[in-house]
């Protein structure tokens, strides 16, 4: 059994069926991406899986707790990046970092480990100590994204983790992704650019209308569909 | 317990910027400043100011009355013969002028009424300018007074004060079986000086908290903050929790920094009318003076007041999208709390209609503003019923403002177009 296991997970808004009886399952350390356009059910499903929405059916197990039992439980052992995340204007990045650190830390010790890994995660040299109200978009994306891995969580949700950033900013992003994996982080992403989910991704489900149409490796799935990326994969699936 | 106090502080952090710290200190300022305005206003009003006296009796009346004029004023005196006395007035910069009629002295003595005309030059409406006439009336009357008294005691052998006042009245006020010599005007003229500050502080207390209160909720929201919040490991009540701890904290300092202005300022206006000696004695004999155990229970009932408005503002501050529309969202409870603020000042509640009183009963922010009058009367039952109703209206608004935020509620309610949908995206 997957360390992930999602099953029928059903969520609706009124009339509206976000996700319609999604199922997956994630090994450990496997970077899993969910790929579909904007308003395919991705979002709500990483939000349910992060804890902040409640499904209406199916059910989720992470690292063996089950969600809407063991909900404090699985807070612990993982991070959620939202797409539109923002930090709290008033704290320094330092500030930052260490006010979501005291969540996570036991000891002092602990503390000054994770705030050290994300400084370093982070990079922003001298501007860490700077306010966040006076970064650029991409410098505040790299000091969340140091924030959800700064603890290494036994699961990062991240959802479209390069949104909005520059070439320069999205390829450092995704080799932070890449290179944190090797330390035995899972990780579930989501993003309307299939070329950095192919990139980043061991394997990926085609979400659309709140349904996974495929499931599988890139590679696989291009052989399937006789595609030269994942976006051919996508409109032959879709069309 | 250490989460808590890591969101609590941070919370603090968040609340202390510079647009809160400079208003705070311009307000403690402003007030101070005007206070001491009012209190040189008010010395200026009651020391003695220059008159210019045309006297054109020259008779050893007329300097009587002019010697009677130096304990209220600097009388500058001409014997007659001025062409313009407004225009030397005015060089001279003398508000007020007295014209002593020639042949004053005479007419006394024959009984005729001499007439005696006082000019007031009007530069503005403020204490001073209309003070210093009216203590020339004073010594005016002091002076009909004397000589009224001197005519009856020429035809009479009775004491002239029997016959002007056959009746004499002395008055008494009943506080609670307690008995002070005093008019009921005085008495509500003191007690409205010393604690007309009072509702003002509690409407600021409570005005304060909430609008921290949504400020901090709707400030998450628009920096999109609060989803990251929610999966930290974390009890989601202690999000709120501590929002509403921090915000109560720093609306009672607030109110500290408001109080010390609000009082200078109140010092300055009262300064004048009673002494601080003479007040203090009237109210202390009425029992009409805060004892610790009233200030105690003010302070409990102002305590959960500011617990139930911050529930309250908790949720009324979920349906924000952003600290802007979150201000308008909390104008309902800015209703609620000035509807009992100025019915305090301005009315006394038990005499309201019924459907009235209900209405004002059943707001929870009506008890600190009804009691802080009441419990000065002896009613303490105000104290308990405030209590009870209180404890039971926060503990109901707290429960449902924490289960809003550990619902998907806070993400998923939108209001649209007057009505409130329950749908995300």
């Amino acid at each position: 059994m997957g360390a992930i296991v999602v099953e029928d997970l059903r969520k609706s808004y009124g009339e509206v069926r976000a996700v319609d009886g999604i199922s997956f399952e994630i090994e450990e350390g496997e970077i899993f991406g969910l790929i579909g356009p904007n308003g395919a059910g991705k979002t709500t499903t990483l939000r349910i899986l992060a804890t902040i929405l409640r499904k209406d059916g199916g059910s989720v197990r992470i690292f063996g707790y089950e969600l809407g039992k063991d909900d404090d439980d699985i807070r612990s052992i993982i991070s959620y990046l939202p797409e539109e995340a923002g930090a709290y204007k008033t704290l320094t990045g330092i500030g930052y970092l260490q006010f979501m650190a005291g969540f996570y830390a036991k000891d002092k010790g602990a503390f000054n480990e994770m705030l050290g890994r994300a400084v370093e995660i982070a990079s922003l040299g001298e501007r860490i100590k700077d306010k966040v109200s006076t970064y650029s978009k991409g410098m505040t994306r790299k000091l969340l994204l140091s924030r959800a891995l700064m603890h290494l969580p036994k699961l990062a949700i991240l959802d479209e983790p390069t949104s909005g950033l520059d070439v320069v900013n999205s390829v450092e992003i995704r080799n932070m992704i890449k290179d944190f994996v090797k330390r035995g982080i899972t990780v579930l992403l989501s993003s309307h650019n299939m070329l950095e989910v192919e990139f980043l991704s061991d394997r990926v489900a085609l979400v659309d209308k709140g349904h996974i149409l495929d499931i599988g490796t890139p590679e696989a799935l291009k052989s399937k569909y006789n595609a030269r990326n994942l976006e051919e994969v996508f409109m032959g699936v879709v069309l | 317990m250490k989460n808590f106090l890591n969101l609590l502080k941070k919370d603090i952090k968040e609340i202390i910027t510079l647009q809160l710290l400079v208003p705070l200190v311009i307000v403690v300022v402003f007030y101070s400043f005007i206070g001491n305005i009012m209190q040189t206003e008010t010395k200026k009003a009651s020391s003695p100011q220059p008159v210019l006296v045309v006297d054109y009796d020259k008779s050893a009346t007329s300097s009587q009355f002019i010697e009677n004029l130096k304990a209220v004023s600097i009388p500058e005196v001409y014997y007659g013969g001025i062409v313009d006395p407004i225009t030397i007035a005015k060089t001279k910069n003398i508000d007020v002028i007295i014209e002593v009629p020639s042949g004053f002295e005479a007419s006394i003595k024959s009984f005729k009424q001499p007439e005696l005309k006082i000019y007031s030059v009007i530069k503005g409406i403020s204490m001073v300018s209309i003070a210093g006439p009216q203590k020339v009336k004073s010594v005016v009357s002091a002076v009909s007074e004397t000589l009224s008294n001197m005519y009856i005691k020429n035809f009479t052998n009775i004491d002239p004060s029997i016959i002007k006042n056959p009746i004499t009245l002395k008055e008494y006020v009943v506080v609670n079986g307690k008995i002070g010599e005093a008019s009921p005007e005085m008495v509500s003229n003191l007690l409205m000086s010393q604690v007309i500050f009072i509702p003002i502080i509690l409407a600021f207390v409570i005005i304060f908290a909430s609008q921290m209160i949504v400020s901090l909720i709707a400030s998450e929201k628009e920096n999109k903050t609060f989803e990251t919040l929610m999966t930290v490991p974390v009890k989601r009540p202690f999000i709120i929790l501590s929002k509403m701890l921090a915000s109560s904290i720093m609306a009672l300092i607030i109110s500290v920094f408001y109080l010390i202005g609000m009082r200078s300022y109140f010092n300055g206006m009262s300064m004048g009318e009673f002494s601080s000696a003479q007040s203090s004695s009237i109210l202390k004999a009425l029992g009409l003076v805060y004892t610790p155990v009233q200030y105690l229970y003010i302070g409990l009932l102002l305590f959960l007041t500011i617990v139930a408005s911050l529930a309250l503002a908790s949720i009324l501050a979920v349906f924000a999208e952003d600290t802007k529309s979150a201000q308008m969202y909390l104008t309902p409870l800015m209703i609620l709390i000035m509807i009992p603020y100025f019915l305090s000042l301005f009315t006394n509640i038990d005499t309201l209609s019924l459907p009235l009183k209900v209405i004002v009963y059943l707001i929870p922010f009506s008890y600190p503003f009804i009691a802080s009058q009441k419990v000065l009367f002896g009613s303490v039952s105000i104290v308990y019923v405030g209590v009870l109703y209180l404890l039971l209206f926060s503990a109901i608004s707290i429960v449902i403002a924490t289960r809003i935020v550990s619902s998907d509620k806070i993400f998923t309610t939108r209001v649209k177009r007057n009505r409130i949908s329950f749908f995300g995206r």
